[in-house]
């Protein structure tokens, strides 16, 4: 059972490795500044709080 | 290699059928829609989900042949169909929630997951995820990164699915609608599928990065 875990960290360490950081970091960085645009330029009546969160609605029958 | 083409679209077309059947219950036009079938088995012929998972255990086991007739080919076939596939989902899932922030940010809002500063924020980056990394496993050789993004989207959704699920909370996923996201006996379905399509996903992550076009001209 050791062996195993101990294959399974080792394996998820080297695809860890593996990634192109770089790439993820950008993609994710370019993600958020869209998220940021998209509430800036969508319509009023659909844009949201920045910080905060909308009602609960209640639970249907 | 005439066997593996036609075994992967049969396979193909099974699993289109089968994600259908699953994801748009009542939707989507099948030959269960039947009225004196929905008066005999009410719930089982609504939600037709055995339907669709059925389908795709038998498109699973279409591409053993193909698999054994020719396994390069098959290979990057299957590579193929699941980057389009799987990206086209999730670019097809992302559109709606970008262009109505509030209505997403609500759906977010019943899970009562996330801590309630963050999730406006969360409900407007998350679609740009879904979008960029739906492009990037299609049109990019970034295979690896992208499903790996996609696979922690899909565990999302499983963790998301399965707490509203066991706080019986009264919501499907809102995946690729807001209207009818209140609606309880769609959760289950929305989990199946996103416990069938992790799979495909998780073998996506372990291929090589290769763009679409290298992937077919190399021999």
């Amino acid at each position: 059972m050791k062996t195993i875990i101990c294959n399974i960290k080792t394996n998820v360490f080297n695809y860890i490795r593996t990634l192109n950081w770089k790439m993820l970091l950008i993609l994710g960085v370019f993600c958020i500044v869209l998220a940021v645009l998209n509430n800036i330029f969508v319509d009023e009546s659909k844009s949201v709080e920045w910080i905060g969160s909308q009602p609960v609605l209640e639970v249907p029958e | 290699m005439i066997i593996a083409i036609i075994s992967l679209s049969i396979a193909t077309l099974l699993t289109a059928f089968g994600v259908a059947e699953i994801s748009f219950p009542e939707t989507f036009l099948t030959i269960t829609d039947k009225d004196w079938l929905l008066e005999i088995f009410p719930t089982a012929w609504k939600y037709s989900v055995h339907i669709g998972v059925f389908s795709i255990v038998i498109a699973a086991l279409l591409i053993i042949p193909a698999w054994k007739s020719d396994r390069a080919f098959s290979e990057k076939a299957l590579e193929t169909l699941l980057r389009l596939g799987l990206g086209g989902m999730f670019i097809a899932a992302s559109i709606f929630k970008i262009q109505d922030p509030l209505a997403f940010a609500t759906l977010v809002a019943q899970y009562q997951f996330l801590p309630e500063f963050i999730t406006n924020f969360f409900a407007l980056a998350y679609p740009q995820f879904e979008l960029w990394f739906g492009l990037a496993l299609i049109f990019t050789p970034y295979t690896r990164e992208s499903a790996l993004v996609i696979f922690l989207m899909f565990i999302s959704f499983i963790i998301a699915l399965s707490w509203a699920l066991f706080h019986d909370l009264g919501i499907t996923c809102g995946c690729f609608q807001i209207e009818g996201a209140q609606d309880k006996s769609e959760t289950w379905t929305s989990l199946i599928r996103d416990l069938v399509l992790i799979g495909p996903n998780f073998w996506l992550m372990l291929r090589k990065n290769k763009s679409l076009i290298r992937l077919w001209r190399e021999k």
